[in-house]
C-alpha cells in the first residue's frame, strides 16, 4: 500500500513538473507580452526598461529556473496587468468559482438522482423515455449556447433574473466570501449554476438509471419486498443506498471537470471567478496569471486523481496488485 | 461515415445476388430504431449542405462587394440593400445570416472531421503499436494516455491554446492550424485506448499467429490483419468524437481561442451574436446555435445506434 502511494505521488509530482515545463516554455516561446504592454509609440529606451523590469531579457533556462524556485516558495510571479501577485489574484477569485461549481453539483444530484431512479424503475413509461431523450439532449447541447439562450429567455425576454455577475452583497462566512446569504445572491447564481449543471445532470441521470435497473433485480430487493416493506421504503432505503456508491465516485472525479468547464459559464454570465480571469488574461497576454492558473488547476486535478486512486485501491485490492506488476 | 461510403458497391452487389452480406444485416439492424434513422438523415443533410454550400447560400458572406454595413442586424425577413431577403436576418457586420451559417457549418464540420481523421491516424497507429509490441512501449504509451484522459478535454485544449496564444497580428491560417492541433491532441488518446483494447483481444487469435508464421512483416500483420478486425469500435468512437470535437471547437471559438474572425465557424457566429442578445436581437445567436445543435445531435444519435448495432455482445 505504501509502495502504491509513493509510486502515485512520484507520478503526480512528475506530471506537475512536466506540465510546468510545457506551460512555461509554451507561454515563453509564443506570446510576446511586450507587444501588448508597451504603448505603440514608446521609444527603444522605454521598451528596454519594461523588458528588464519584468526579467524578460534573460535566457529561457534562467527564466524557467527562477520560475521553478519561486513557484516552490508559493510565488507564481506578478501579473503584468494588475501588478499584483498572480497567485493572490487567483486565490481571490477561487471562492466564486467553487461556489458556482458546488451549486452546479448540487443541482445535478438533487434533480438527477430522482429522475434517473424513476427512469430505471419504469423503463418503458413514456415519462422515462422523455427523461432519457432529455439526457441525450443534455449531452449534445453546447454549454455556452444554452447559457446565452437562458440569458435571452430569463433576463431579456422575461426579465426575471439577472444575467451577469454575482450580486453586490458579499458576506464572509468563516473567512470565505459568499453571496449566497441574500436572495439577491441566489437570483444571481441560479442561471449560471443551472447552465454548468446541465451536462453533469445528464450524466447523473444515466448513472442512476443504470444503477437502479441493475439493483432492482437483486435478491435483497426481492427479499425487502417479500418482507412487505412499502415501495417507498424499498426505493428510498434499499435501492438508493446501493446506487449511490458509483454516483458518488463518479461525481468526485467530475468535480474537477466542473471547475474546468466553469471557464465557459463564467465567460457567458460574467461570473467573477478564475475561469473568467483566465480568459481575460489570455486576451491581455498576461503570462504570469495564465501560467499560475494552469499550474493551480493541474495541481488540483493531480490531487483529485490521486485521492480517487488511493480510495479505489483501498476499496479494491485488485487495482493495487495490478499496479505493482506493471 | 467513411465506412458507409466504402460499402456502397458491396450493397449493390449484394442486391444483385440477393444474398445476406454483413453490411445488409447491419443496415437492417440499424433501421430498427426510428430515431436513429432520423439522426442518419440529419447527418446526410448536414453533409449535403456542407458540400454544396456555396450553391445553396443566397449570398456570398465573404464577398465584400455584396456585404454592406447598412444591412447590419436586420431582423429575419427584412430586405437587404442588394434586394435579397434575409430569411434569418443579418449579423452585426451586415452579412446574410443564413449564408454565414452555411459557410460556418462547412468550417465547423471541416475542422471537426479533419482533426478527427488526423487524431484517428495517430491514435490508431500508437494504440496498435502498444498492443502488438507490448512491454515497456505499451506501458509508456498507455501511461501517457491514462494521464491525459484524467484531465477533461476542454482543460487540455485550454492549456494548449493558452500557451500558444499569439499576438493580435497573427495570420489566420496559423490560428486554424493551432485549433486543429489542440483538437488532435485532445482526441488521439481515446482512439489509442479503444484500438489497443480490441487489438489486445484480436492479437491472441489464430489468424494473427498464422500471419506471423507466414513470416509476414510486422507492418503487414499490424495494418492488414489486425487493423481491419478492430474497425467496429473505432467507427463508434469516431462518430462520438467528431460530435464532441465540433462542440469543443465551437466552445473554444466562443471563448475567443478558436477560429479567427475571418473564418467564422458556427461557434464564432454565436459569439458575435452574444453581443446583441441584451438588446433583444436574438436571431444572430439563436439560429447558428440551432444549426450546431442539430448537427451534434444527429451525429450523437447515429453514434448511439452504431454502438448498439456494432457491439458483438448485443448481436442476435
Amino acid at each position: 500500500m505504501t509502495v502504491f502511494i509513493i509510486r502515485r505521488l512520484m507520478q503526480a509530482a512528475l506530471v506537475v513538473l512536466v506540465m510546468s515545463f510545457l506551460v512555461f516554455s509554451g507561454v515563453f516561446l509564443v506570446g510576446d507580452p511586450v507587444e501588448i504592454l508597451v504603448a505603440d509609440d514608446a521609444d527603444q529606451a522605454e521598451r528596454e526598461m519594461v523588458i528588464k523590469s519584468l526579467g524578460l531579457d534573460q535566457p529561457f533556462h534562467i527564466q524557467y529556473m527562477r520560475f521553478l524556485t519561486r513557484a516552490a516558495q508559493g510565488d507564481l510571479g506578478e501579473s503584468f496587468v494588475f501588478n499584483e501577485p498572480a497567485l493572490l489574484l487567483i486565490l481571490e477569485r477561487l471562492p466564486a468559482t467553487m461556489e458556482l461549481a458546488v451549486a452546479a453539483l448540487m443541482i445535478a444530484v438533487v434533480f438527477g438522482i430522482p429522475l434517473g431512479v424513476w427512469a430505471g424503475l419504469k423503463p418503458d413509461a413514456i415519462s422515462s423515455k422523455v427523461i432519457m431523450s432529455g439526457s441525450i439532449l443534455g449531452f449534445s447541447l453546447p454549454t455556452f449556447w444554452v447559457g446565452i439562450m437562458m440569458i435571452l429567455l430569463f433576463a431579456v425576454i422575461l426579465g426575471l433574473l439577472p444575467s451577469t455577475g454575482r450580486g453586490d452583497e458579499i458576506h464572509y462566512v468563516l473567512g470565505f466570501p459568499t453571496s449566497l446569504l441574500t436572495l439577491d445572491g441566489w437570483s444571481h447564481i441560479l442561471l449560471p449554476a443551472t447552465n454548468l449543471a446541465l451536462f453533469k445532470l445528464s450524466l447523473v441521470i444515466r448513472l442512476a438509471r443504470a444503477g437502479t435497473r441493475e439493483v432492482v433485480h437483486q435478491d435483497y430487493i426481492k427479499f425487502a419486498r417479500a418482507k412487505g416493506l412499502t415501495d417507498r421504503r424499498v426505493i428510498l432505503v434499499h435501492v438508493m443506498k446501493n446506487i449511490l456508491i458509483p454516483v458518488v465516485t463518479v461525481l468526485g472525479l467530475e468535480f474537477g471537470g466542473l471547475v474546468a468547464f466553469s471557464v465557459v459559464t463564467e465567460t457567458v454570465f460574467a461570473w467573477p471567478g478564475i475561469g473568467k480571469l483566465l480568459i481575460d488574461s489570455i486576451g491581455l497576454l498576461d503570462r504570469p496569471v495564465i501560467v499560475a492558473y494552469l499550474m493551480i488547476i493541474v495541481l488540483l486535478f493531480v490531487i483529485l486523481n490521486l485521492l480517487v486512486d488511493i480510495a479505489y485501491s483501498l476499496l479494491d485490492p485488485r487495482v493495487r496488485l495490478q499496479d505493482v506488476k506493471a | 461515415m467513411t465506412a458507409v461510403q466504402e460499402d456502397r458497391p458491396a450493397v449493390a452487389a449484394a442486391k444483385d445476388a440477393g444474398v445476406e452480406t454483413p453490411f445488409r444485416r447491419f443496415l437492417s439492424d440499424y433501421v430498427e430504431s426510428p430515431i436513429a434513422v432520423i439522426g442518419a438523415i440529419g447527418v446526410v443533410l448536414v453533409l449535403f449542405v456542407a458540400i454544396i454550400g456555396p450553391f445553396l447560400a443566397p449570398t456570398d458572406p465573404y464577398d465584400l462587394a455584396q456585404v454592406s454595413i447598412m444591412d447590419s442586424r436586420l431582423a429575419p425577413g427584412e430586405q437587404m440593400m442588394t434586394g435579397t431577403t434575409a430569411i434569418l436576418g443579418t449579423d452585426g457586420a451586415g452579412r446574410d445570416l443564413l449564408s454565414a451559417m452555411i459557410y460556418g457549418l462547412r468550417i465547423s464540420l471541416g475542422v471537426g472531421i479533419g482533426s478527427g481523421v488526423i487524431a484517428l491516424l495517430i491514435g490508431c497507429t500508437l494504440g496498435l503499436i502498444a498492443a502488438y509490441v507490448g512491454g515497456r512501449t505499451d506501458a509508456f504509451i498507455m501511461r501517457v494516455v491514462d494521464i491525459q484522459l484524467s484531465f477533461p478535454a476542454i482543460l487540455i485544449a485550454l492549456i494548449l491554446l493558452a500557451v500558444m496564444k499569439g499576438g493580435p497580428n497573427e495570420p489566420s491560417y496559423f490560428a486554424i492550424f493551432k485549433i486543429i492541433v489542440a483538437l488532435v491532441v485532445v482526441q488521439w488518446a481515446y482512439y489509442a485506448r479503444t484500438i489497443r483494447g480490441s487489438a489486445m483481444v484480436e492479437r491472441r487469435k489464430e489468424y494473427v499467429e498464422a500471419a506471423g508464421s507466414l513470416a509476414l512483416s510486422n507492418r503487414r500483420v499490424l495494418f492488414r490483419h489486425l487493423l481491419p478486425n478492430c474497425v467496429a469500435p473505432i467507427i463508434v468512437v469516431g462518430t462520438m468524437q467528431t460530435a464532441s470535437a465540433i462542440s469543443l471547437e465551437a466552445t473554444l471559438s466562443f471563448l475567443g481561442l478558436g477560429l479567427p474572425q475571418t473564418e467564422p465557424s458556427l461557434g464564432k457566429l454565436i459569439s458575435n451574436g452574444f453581443d446583441y442578445v441584451m438588446s433583444g436581437k436574438y436571431w444572430i445567436s439563436v439560429f447558428p446555435g440551432l444549426a450546431l445543435l442539430f448537427m451534434i445531435m444527429s451525429i450523437n444519435l447515429v453514434g448511439d445506434r452504431l454502438r448498439d448495432v456494432l457491439n458483438p455482445r448485443l448481436q442476435k
